[in-house]
């Protein structure tokens, strides 16, 4: 089966996403995130390349800057003050969460074979970008499931977040630049906050384990 | 167009209830109570303003669609007087005024029963909104408006119920009338949607029910007036909420509110020229079953203000018989049958809201000088209370369809109409149809003869059966009393007059067959030499029979039965005067007796004896008992989906997802 660039590009960074799921080791899982993200940067390149969209480079940039060098950084700094290495106990073992990842590329390979995708970038009835999208997609939403560290969480968020931008940039021309760099900021932001909820959690209880915060309900 | 003075009328009554509503708000911010006087004028003042709008709409005499104020989210906010809502109006003014001329005997403005305070800013407030709305939601013109004011009209209504909001009783029956008209309006939008769909347009004048795919509408549009309306087996509301409702806010909710409702079917279905044989028949089944259901309960009941919501369920009945009759002879292309039985409706629809209104009134004045509805506690109040005695009278003659009543010109037109409908060459099944309705309608009549007769012989005559019944009797014409005496006389005039009130409703009669039938023919009867010959009568057995009074006559007391004088105890009660007819049905009512004699020689003997009548209401403790059980359980079900976890929620959000993406792709 020979594969284009795009294609190669699009299906790395689903791996490398499903290659989070197959570690509990928090550092892995944050150099993993940067790979992947990485993956995707270049794909937006390429893309940008294809299309000439000369926004998508100024795009790339900012991701590069803000996802794979800043957030991987400041994650792993929380980390080091907060003195947690490792997500003990997942709910479903690394390994096995890792084989449902796969599973789920499948999945999502049936799901996006109606979902064409851009003319001129992908070939003729290729679909690999959506199913990259969605695999990504869903490969958060499981590490979020599977997980109980709260760091866990926001690196599932931001998986998730990849997986939606992803879509985005290869089901279209690129959104415009200002709702780009809008979702770049609320993602920035929302990281740091966390990052400093997940501290004050950690100071309060002791531990970060979300599924002992059950006070969701009335 | 309409001669500006009747837009300006309208104006001026919803203008003076906005005042009022306004008044009693600032009188909340200063913490004062707005005064009595001057609520009661704003009222009574927007009521007359409102009667005299419709007036001068009625010589108008053209429908006119005179206001279209400004954009209203999905329509304009458009109103129309056109000659159909002209009777309700009066009726609304009518009721409106007499509520607020018994409202200071009625209303306690200081203290209630249970020495909470009465807050009668509150209960000015939910008044003027309620008369606001309903004057609203018989003038709007399109389906928008009128759903907006008739949440505005059942809100008021159902936060009037809760104005004793401390009594649990209270807090129930709001619930209980808020559902059903949380129910109404949920169907009455789905018909609207629908009918938009259909039509594309809101506007009321420009539906037509003719072709097939409007029948959803149709039925939902008539389940939502038979909720409204109380009709079987929606009618579990009624007795609740009528007597927690405080007097006058009663009268109006019994009198004016359930007739909004059928102001709709005629508006919609029968303008509307609805031809679906399935809504006509269900309509007939559900009218014909709340009759005699609602007046089965009603002749068993022991609380007045209950029985008197069981009679209004048997009227709602009767009313949706007249109406599903016009429809059907339209559709067999009777336009006489058609018109007899529209103007029937329309008439009796007025007159109910007439005499039940004033009925109401005098219950509620039972209620407030003896403390108790309970008819085993009354008795004897004829003597205490001789003007509601007599207005309580003339009501029950009206209400039973007796001559010269106007409850006896509207049953007769209805009658009239079966009676041709059985006789006309149409389909074999609707000519037993009519033949078995009369039958049906005939004993309906006969029990709510025996129902208020022992309504009157029970509460009225006799000795008082209780402490609470020997209350000071009223001295002069109070301003209830005066309120009861001007809506009989009202009762007696529509009946003496039938003609002539006739004649006034034929524009809307026009409007609503559109065959222009006279309606004023259509009751032949010459009413006033019948009266006469009725007086006449009546005079003769006087002045032969009861006049000259032999040596040997006594007099006694009413239920003392000839045996001399009998103490209170030994009186007929309502349960006994009702239990042989009670016992016939005791299928339907689930009447239980259950009598234990004891002693040593129980024959002869008896030491003690217990009987206890226990009566179980079929439809709420099936029916509506299985509900609301069926609807606690899902609901704890469902909260046992919100565990707090987020994993869960997260796997929630998962799983809709993968549908959301899978509908997408696949759709």
């Amino acid at each position: 089966m020979q594969l284009s660039t795009f294609e190669a590009l699009a299906m790395l960074s689903a791996v490398l996403g499903i290659l989070i799921l197959g570690t509990t080791l928090l550092r892995t899982n944050l150099s993993f995130y940067r790979f992947h993200t990485l993956a995707i940067v270049a794909l937006t390149v390429w893309i940008g390349h294809i299309t000439k969209e000369a926004h998508l480079y100024i795009v790339a940039a900012a991701v590069l800057l803000v996802k794979v060098l800043f957030i991987p950084s400041f994650l792993g700094w929380v980390m080091k003050k907060a003195e947690v290495g490792s997500d003990k106990q997942a709910f479903i073992a690394a390994p096995l969460s890792m084989h449902l990842g796969a599973i789920m590329l499948g999945v999502s390979y049936l799901l996006s074979s109606r979902i064409p995708g851009l003319e001129g970038v992908h070939q003729e009835g290729s679909h690999l970008g959506s199913t990259a999208a969605m695999s990504i997609l869903f490969t958060g939403v499981l590490l979020m499931l599977t997980r109980r560290a709260a760091l866990s969480q926001i690196l599932g968020f931001l998986v998730i977040e990849n997986g939606i931008y992803l879509f985005a940039v290869t089901q279209t021309h690129g959104m415009p630049m200002l709702v780009e760099m809008g979702l770049l900021l609320e993602v920035l932001v929302g990281v740091m906050i966390s990052g400093l909820l997940l501290f004050n959690i950690k100071k309060s209880f002791e531990h970060i384990d979300v599924s002992q915060l059950t006070d969701l309900k009335d | 167009m309409a001669p500006p003075n009747c837009i300006l009328l309208y104006g001026l009554a919803c203008l003076a209830w906005t005042i009022g509503v306004a008044f009693t708000i600032i009188a909340d911010l200063l913490k004062t109570k707005l005064s009595n006087r001057l609520a009661l004028a704003l009222t009574a003042g927007g009521a007359l303003s409102a009667g005299m709008g419709a007036i001068g709409n009625y010589q108008a005499g053209i429908p006119v669609n005179f206001t279209a104020l400004k954009h209203f989210g999905l329509t304009t906010l458009s109103f129309t007087g056109d000659n159909l809502a002209i009777p309700f109006i009066l009726l609304l003014t009518l009721v409106a005024l007499a509520s607020t001329l018994s409202t200071r005997d009625l209303i306690d403005s200081t203290h209630n029963k249970e020495g909470h305070r009465f807050q009668s800013n509150h209960y000015y407030r939910l008044i003027l909104l309620l008369l606001l709305g309903t004057l609203l939601v018989l003038l709007s013109a399109n389906a928008i408006t009128f759903l907006v004011f008739w949440e505005v009209m059942s809100v008021a209504a159902a936060s009037l119920i809760t104005s004793e909001h401390v009594r649990h009783r209270a807090q129930r029956a709001a619930l209980a009338y808020i559902t059903a008209s949380r129910l109404a309006t949920a169907l009455l939008t789905g018909a609207f949607l629908w009918m938009y769909h259909q039509s594309g347009t809101f506007d009321f004048a420009s539906w037509q029910f003719q072709s097939n795919s409007t029948f959803p509408a149709a039925l939902l549009i008539l389940l939502a007036v038979c909720i409204k309306a109380g009709i079987w087996p929606a009618h579990g509301y009624l007795p609740q909420s009528y007597a927690e409702a405080p007097g006058p806010a009663a009268a109006l909710i019994s009198g004016v509110i359930g007739k909004t409702a059928i102001y709709l079917l005629l508006r919609l279905l029968v303008l509307g020229n609805c031809q679906h044989s399935w809504v006509i028949y269900i309509a007939l089944a559900l009218g014909t079953i709340s009759c005699i259901w609602g007046i089965l309960f009603a002749l068993v009941e022991r609380d007045l203000k209950r029985l008197l919501a069981f009679s209004s369920v048997e009227n709602m009945g009767l009313i949706i018989i007249a109406i599903s009759l016009s429809m059907l002879a339209r559709k067999e292309g009777l336009p006489v049958i058609a018109a007899i039985a529209v103007t029937g409706t329309l008439f009796h629809a007025f007159n109910h809201g007439v005499f039940k209104s004033l009925l109401m009134l005098a219950a509620s004045t039972i209620d407030k000088k003896a403390h108790t509805r309970d008819l085993a506690q009354l008795g004897g109040l004829a003597k205490r209370l001789p003007w509601t005695m007599l207005a309580f009278f003339i009501g029950s003659v009206a209400i039973c369809a007796l001559p010269p009543s106007n409850g006896f010109a509207s049953k007769w037109l209805i009658y009239q109409a079966f009676f041709r409908m059985a006789i006309e060459s149409v389909p074999l099944h609707d000519r037993a149809i009519s033949l078995a309705m009369l039958g049906i309608l005939s004993f309906v009549g006969a029990l709510s003869l025996a129902c208020y007769t022992k309504a009157i012989g029970i509460a009225f005559l006799g000795r008082p059966r209780s402490k609470q019944a020997q209350f000071t009797p009223e001295t002069g014409l109070s301003g209830s009393a005066m309120a009861l005496v001007i809506l009989s006389a009202i009762c007696v005039f529509l009946g003496t007059s039938a003609g002539i009130c006739l004649r006034a409703i034929t524009p809307a009669l026009a409007e609503l067959n559109g065959s222009g039938i006279d309606a004023a023919n259509l009751f032949p009867v010459a009413v006033a030499q019948l009266s006469l010959f009725g007086l006449i009568t009546a005079s003769i057995i006087y002045l032969c029979i009861l006049g000259p009074r032999s040596t040997g006559m006594k007099t006694y007391i009413t239920w003392d039965c000839g045996y001399g004088p009998l103490s209170a105890r030994a009186e007929e009660t309502g349960s006994s005067f009702s239990h042989p007819i009670g016992r016939i049905f005791s299928q339907v009512l689930q009447l239980k007796v259950e009598t234990n004699i004891t002693g040593r020689d129980r024959r002869h003997f008896p030491e003690g004896i217990k009987v206890e009548t226990r009566m179980t209401p079929f439809i709420e403790t099936t029916v509506y008992k299985r509900f609301i059980e069926m609807v606690n359980f899902s609901s704890l079900t469902l909260t046992r989906l919100q565990t707090g976890s987020i994993h869960v929620h997260l796997l929630y959000l998962f799983l809709t997802m993968i549908v959301l993406v899978y509908l997408g792709t696949v759709l």
